[in-house]
């Protein structure tokens, strides 16, 4: 992180970066360091790193969790549609901004992003709740049914916002510019801690993966505790959605890929996919900042990059598995 | 007075989706018994496996064991108690068969501690005994039908519990490991385990339990001995099949049938 912070159009180095960050902290800031490079650090690159570790590492665990509980290695942490809320609840911020709103927009965004999240999981689960036991399959039905009528929705505000659709398309394909310190206290307040609390459960998910009749005969009340587990997974989501927009593909691809080389365990599984979707944001956000002539959407980037490396690691071990 | 230790069912009846499943169920099951519980398909014998389990709660009528309302106790709490084998798992992800039996200790290792040497040797002793300890490190989804129910059924004697309900489990199962499986339950048994097997083989039952239990329709058709109950009568009554009894000169019985 302290070197990623160091690279981009201002070069700093780790030393000096160090130096900034304890003089934030009440220390004496020394007269090498040019005036302008502790705004740089402390109020643009840290926030923006910082924020894009922490999505990554939540949206990696929150897919963990998706998949494990759903019973299905293809879920991810945007099945159950929590990503269609928030776009949904973005884009109706983006056209009241548009139509005109005195509330800043840095905070309106992520504001009804978190609650079109919110809502989302909300009517998912009441839809899925009557059915026996909150069952995988209705939960997957329930979250597709309010994505698409979400989507329908989405359209149409596109539609409304005529020639301003441009912010919301943006906003969907997900980005990290601009980020500040409050983005970065929500994601703490949310990924963190549910992290530490979904680490708890690891034994039970495992468990679970096998059925419910096997489940509660050890013991597990699989109905309370898919229900607590889920929400935990999608309240991280949705901060993490709300703060930098719709990032897909880490939370299906760091779990499986966690999964190819560790076993699907989640006592290992869970904390292994927190590094490595910190890592992996880190990393294609640092490409995305400075390597590249022009920023491209950090969605779009992890796709293009993790991509075909998972396609190469999946082929590879395809291969030895039918050796 | 009657040890009221094991089941009592009262006047049990249970619906699903308004059809009703199982009706006036009244019979109290006995600690350290075999018994074998048959019946045609959808005569209700795996609803009422679910309902001794306490996966699904009767919707007339008491179910308790030991004296207590199965309704009124914890999970955690019947799993120290009893154990099932359902007759279908989900397999999604490629655990290995040591972590999959390991499950099985699951009500006996609390949320932070690990698995101790006591509960490292039950698995291998439920490998060794299942004939199951050389796939430890496959994967339970690259085994047989046969062999992930005997892995099953490992995971389920790891629980170490006194009370082991069976949903078909020889179903599967190749001839030598189906007796394999029965002669380790009836073993089970006789150091004062209690055994309820759903059942689709009669033969099974006659040579193994102790105890019939004949479901027909929902309802409780008979019980008693079984030798007593399973009879040329009773398999062209619910099956309408012919049969005959045959006694060995060991003392051995069991049905022949006729296909004609």
């Amino acid at each position: 992180m302290i070197f990623s912070a160091g690279l981009g159009f201002i070069e700093i180095s780790p030393g000096e970066i160090l130096q900034i960050i304890a003089a934030g902290f009440g220390g004496h800031l020394p007269d090498t360091i040019d005036a302008s490079y502790p705004f740089v650090i402390m109020e643009v690159r840290l926030p923006r790193i910082i924020t894009a570790v922490l999505v990554g590492g939540g949206l990696a665990v929150a897919g963990c969790i998706f998949q494990s509980l759903l019973q299905n290695p293809l879920a991810d942490p945007y099945t159950l549609g929590i990503s269609s809320g928030a776009a949904f609840g973005a884009s109706v911020a983006i056209l009241l901004l548009i139509v005109g709103s005195a509330l800043p927009s840095s905070l309106i965004i992520p504001l009804f992003a978190f609650g079109g999240a919110l809502l989302t999981l909300a009517a998912v689960f009441s839809l899925a709740a009557p059915s026996t036991r909150l069952s995988s399959n209705s939960l997957i039905l329930a979250g597709i049914i309010i994505s698409a009528i979400l989507s329908a929705g989405i359209s149409l505000i596109k539609f409304l916002a005529d020639e301003q659709v441009n912010a919301i398309i943006f906003w969907l394909m997900g980005s990290f510019i601009g980020k500040d310190w409050t983005d970065v206290l929500l994601l703490s307040i949310l990924v963190l801690p549910s992290t530490l609390i979904l680490m708890l459960f690891s034994r039970e998910m495992d468990i679970m993966t096998f059925g419910d009749r096997t489940s509660e005969a050890l013991g597990i009340d699989t109905t309370k505790i898919r229900r607590f587990v889920l929400i935990v997974a999608s309240l991280s989501t949705s901060g993490c959605v709300a703060v930098s927009g719709i990032i897909g593909f880490v939370g299906l691809i760091v779990p499986h890929f966690v999964r190819m080389i560790l076993g699907p365990s989640n006592t290992m599984l869970i904390p292994v996919s927190f590094l490595c979707g910190c890592i992996l944001l880190l990393g294609a956000d640092t490409v995305t900042r400075v390597l590249l002539p022009t920023e491209i959407p950090i969605g779009v980037l992890t796709a293009l990059i993790g991509g075909p490396l998972f396609c190469y690691i999946f082929r590879k071990t395809q291969l030895q598995r039918w050796r | 007075m009657r040890d009221s230790r094991g089941w009592d069912l009262e006047n049990v009846y249970f619906s699903y989706a308004a059809a009703p499943c199982l009706q006036e169920i009244s019979m109290a099951l006995e600690r350290g018994r075999f018994y074998g519980l048959i019946g045609p398909n959808g005569s209700g014998k795996s609803t009422l496996i679910d309902l001794l389990s306490g996966y699904v709660r009767a919707d007339q009528g008491t179910i308790r064991l030991n004296g207590r309302p199965l309704h009124s106790m914890q999970r955690l709490e019947l799993a120290a108690l009893l154990t099932v084998v359902p007759q279908r798992f989900a397999f999604n992800f490629d655990f290995n068969v040591y972590e999959t039996v390991m499950m099985g200790r699951y009500p006996h290792i609390s949320r932070f501690s690990s698995p101790t040497q006591n509960d490292h040797r039950q698995v291998s002793e439920a490998l060794a005994l299942l004939d199951v300890a050389y796939l430890a490190e496959r994967s339970i989804r690259k085994l047989s039908g046969g062999e992930t129910q005997r892995v099953m059924i490992a995971r389920a004697l790891v629980q170490d519990t006194d009370f082991i309900l069976l949903d078909e489990v020889t179903a599967n199962l190749d001839i030598n490991h189906a007796i394999a499986i029965m002669q380790t339950m009836k073993a089970l048994v006789n150091r004062g385990k209690t055994v309820i097997a759903a059942l689709h083989d009669l033969n099974m039952a006659l040579s193994f339990c102790d105890h019939i239990l004949v479901l027909n329709n929902g309802r409780l058709h008979r019980q008693g001995m079984a030798t007593e109950v399973i009879d040329e009568g009773l398999v062209a009554d619910i099956y309408q099949v012919s049969s005959e009894v045959i006694n060995g000169d060991d003392g051995s019985v069991h049905l022949s049938f006729k296909y004609q």
